[in-house]
């Protein structure tokens, strides 16, 4: 079976990812970049005798930007493998999308245009002439719609046909002026020879006249540049007195408009002129001068109501279902120590963790939702003079309401900034956005502190006051340590758009998926090493000595309290005990005990495990009450509430998890930036702890 | 007169664009080019940020970069 490798390439917004998954039928994978960790998604598709891998690679729009991200895009296409790319373009923002296209049709490979979203572009009396398109560029110009999946097929039958077939080249016309320059070089190389497989003549004389690095590399090794350069010199001159600009790249650019505007003259039909378009409509709502604001932070408000709420139903299942697996488990294993590992080890610990996925369901489905929608930009447009004078950007809210699912995409979602102090000042207030990964301590500890009623508000404020210390966090950072020139602020506002049910199914799926995976892998052995640590060495010296204590009294409930101290008494002779003590002091001024001292540094390793070690410290500790065996009634009971508030606030500030350190580390390129994150954060986290505890010890 | 003093709903010509070439370029990719029709449609309370459209989409902007477009009544 031949395999066909297809490159997605299109502006943002443009549908590519439906697109891709309309052609597929639904087996998109999210995968990582070798090299690079973008993510790309891969679909498959079998057509009897080829097989056809679609890489959907990240929007961009234009191939002559530097922003981080754009670059993935361009080096995939410079020197990735593919066979040909498909150029996808909003049909209704032709002369916009068609900037790009010009730019890709200049790299001379196989190509393909699909004009998508079709169906919209007709409702709005758009009217693309498609055949005239294709005759005009050279190549095939296709019109579909990933909604309607009208003409999908026609699309992939053109790309097999267009495979098989030698290269046609995408015919781009420049002004008279600049085409007989080209020519003049090309007649030259001609002349002497020359020639650069696969690259034709053409190609490489307009390489050289737009000075692409990559062609004058090729060619600088050639002894002919000798004669060359004195051609291009003039050839170069002569362009920019008869463009009256001294900038190739202004050149470029005017030179694609003005062959864009004569082909939106030829194909392009608006029938009815602009009118007032439901994405205005909703504008004028969502982006009000008074109501937008208090409808942003209503509608944050109400996602995390969702989460707490919503989650909260399944949430007593599962519980009580790992409850009861513990039980049924353990009732069978005879040999003491497995069935330890095993209840009170492993599915404590996985359980606890496994507990808390609806919540992160719906935390990523609304941030999915904020995507794809089209609002996170008009969000980005009303926190912009806000954020500006805490000295971020309006684009950080990009990366910033990512770092609510997880701070690792959200150091790369940062790559959108394009000014470095922008970009780093960004990274660092990402660790204020809570991660998903903390969701399950916020929830936990809600529940157990407050009413049910308040703890969804409870959440809001934890992650709002977590939103807030970030902008003073901003503040400082930009008047002492990043200081410099803002970026400016343009970015597009996209049409509104309902989302493909599929397709946000898609990414919801694939982050539980993720999730569940990392239950069953991570957290399992963190578990299982924190069950290890936490039971051995074995004390028998105590064991015997409480044996005989609670032997000789007769009182049950002594018997009970003295079972109790005897646990407690043992685990802190164990190496988790031992490490525990030697930390305690650090975090004694929070009012943490030793046990969540160790969940704090535990949490280091994934903030779930937070949970899962309370869980696994609490379930070994506790056995003995068995009337109120839910984690949430044991931390109620077991920790103050100025010592719980505490540590909320530790958690909410301190250190990422590793992971997302070793990207903050490699996004930022600094030993240096990634050594204060550490610092800074785990400062930050101490001394506010710390002052939310005495408040609160003083209060009570 | 410049786009940061348009009034919304005013339709104008861009006539020229003062910006530095890395935001001129952005700009362009994004539809903003001498000689198009360009509408405010929107603007933040303080008017820190102005929604235009422009071509058949729109695009947001700060008002510091709206000073950098000079426009002329269509």
């Amino acid at each position: 079976m031949k395999k066909i490798i297809i490159a997605l390439v299109g502006q943002p917004n443009v549908g590519k990812s439906h697109l891709a998954n309309a052609m597929s039928g639904s087996n998109l994978k999210i995968g990582n970049f070798a090299g690079v960790t973008v993510e790309k998604a891969i679909a498959r598709l079998s057509t009897g005798e080829h097989e056809v891998e679609f890489i959907d690679l990240p929007g961009l729009y234009s191939l002559e930007d530097f922003a981080a991200d754009e670059k993935v895009t361009k080096d995939f296409l410079l020197k990735g493998e593919y066979d040909l790319i498909v150029n996808v373009i909003d049909s209704t923002n032709l002369d916009r999308n068609l900037m790009l296209s010009t730019q890709l049709m200049e790299l001379h490979k196989k190509m393909i245009i699909a004009l998508n979203m079709d169906d919209e572009a007709s409702k709005e009396g758009i009217e693309i002439d498609d055949r005239n398109m294709s005759k005009i560029l050279g190549i095939p110009c296709i019109k579909v719609s990933s909604k309607t999946k009208s003409n999908i097929d026609t699309l992939l039958e053109t790309i097999l046909h267009v495979e098989k077939n030698p290269i046609q080249l995408a015919k781009l016309v420049y002004t008279d002026d600049v085409e007989e320059q080209l020519q003049n070089i090309v007649k030259f190389l001609d002349d002497k020879h020359f020639s650069l497989p696969p690259l034709t003549n053409k190609t490489v004389a307009l390489g050289l006249l737009w000075q692409k690095r990559e062609v004058y590399a090729l060619v600088h090794e050639h002894p002919l540049y000798i004669e060359l350069q004195p051609i291009l010199n003039q050839a170069l001159g002569n362009v920019y007195r008869y463009c009256e600009c001294d900038d190739i790249e202004e050149v470029i650019t005017a030179q694609h408009n003005a062959f864009i505007s004569g082909l939106c003259a030829e194909v392009l039909h608006v029938k009815k002129p602009k009118y007032q378009n439901i994405t205005q409509t909703i504008d004028s709502l969502l982006i009000h001068k008074l109501l937008g604001l208090p409808i942003f932070i209503f509608l944050m408000w109400g996602l995390f109501q969702l989460t707490f709420t919503l989650g909260q139903i399944p949430m007593d299942l599962i519980e009580s279902s790992f409850g009861w697996l513990g039980e049924t488990v353990g009732a069978s294993i005879e040999n003491e120590a497995l069935k330890s590992l095993i209840a009170d080890g492993i599915i404590a610990g996985v359980g606890s963790v496994i507990m808390f996925l609806p919540n992160i369901m719906i935390l990523f489905l609304g941030i999915a939702l904020l995507e794809t929608t089209g609002y996170m930009a008009r969000a980005a447009f009303l926190l912009d003079g806000f954020f500006h004078k805490f000295g971020l950007h309006g684009k950080s809210f990009i990366p910033l309401v990512t770092g609510f699912g997880c701070s690792v995409p959200a150091y790369m979602a940062a790559r959108t900034l394009k000014n470095k102090s922008d970009r780093l000042l960004t990274m660092f207030i990402i660790g204020f956005m809570s991660c998903g990964a903390r969701l399950p301590v916020y929830v936990l500890f809600a529940g157990a502190f407050f009413e049910e009623e308040m703890a969804g508000n409870v959440l809001f404020g934890i992650y709002i006051s977590g939103a807030i210390l970030g902008l003073i966090a901003g503040k400082i950072l930009r008047i002492t340590a990043f200081k410099g020139e803002d970026e400016p602020f343009v970015m597009e506002m996209p049409k509104y758009r309902l989302p493909s049910l599929k397709l946000l199914w898609f990414v919801v799926y694939a982050k539980s998926l993720m999730y569940i995976k990392k239950a069953g892998t991570f957290i399992l052995m963190a578990s299982m090493l924190i069950w290890f640590i936490s039971s051995y060495p074995k004390n028998t010296l105590i064991e015997e000595q409480y044996t005989t204590q609670i032997e000789s009294t007769l009182n049950d409930e002594d018997k009970g309290s003295l079972q109790n101290e005897m646990r407690e008494k043992m685990m802190e002779m164990t190496y988790l005990g031992m490490l525990g003590k030697t930390i305690e002091p650090v975090f004694t001024p929070l009012g943490f005990d030793w046990k969540m001292s160790v969940a704090t540094m535990s949490g280091l390793a994934a903030k779930e495990v937070i949970v899962s070690t309370l869980g696994v410290l609490y379930s070994l500790g506790d056995e003995v009450k068995e009337d109120d065996n839910s984690l949430r009634e044991i931390i109620a009971s077991n920790i103050s509430f100025p010592s719980a508030m505490a540590f909320i606030v530790f958690v909410m500030i301190y250190l990422p998890c590793l992971a997302a350190t070793a990207v903050f580390a490699k996004e930022a390129q600094s030993l240096k930036y990634t050594a204060y994150l550490v610092i800074f954060t785990f400062a930050t986290a101490w001394v506010l702890a710390f002052i939310m505890y005495q408040l609160l010890t003083l209060l009570a | 007169m410049d786009l940061s003093q348009a009034k919304k709903s005013e339709k104008l010509k861009i006539v020229n664009i003062k910006a530095q070439a890395m935001l001129k370029k952005r700009l362009s990719t994004l539809g903003v080019i001498v000689g198009k029709e360009v509408e405010v449609l929107e603007t933040t309370i303080q008017k820190n940020t102005i929604k235009i459209a422009i071509g058949l989409g729109s695009i947001a902007l700060r008002l510091d970069e709206a000073k950098l477009i000079e426009v002329e009544a269509y």
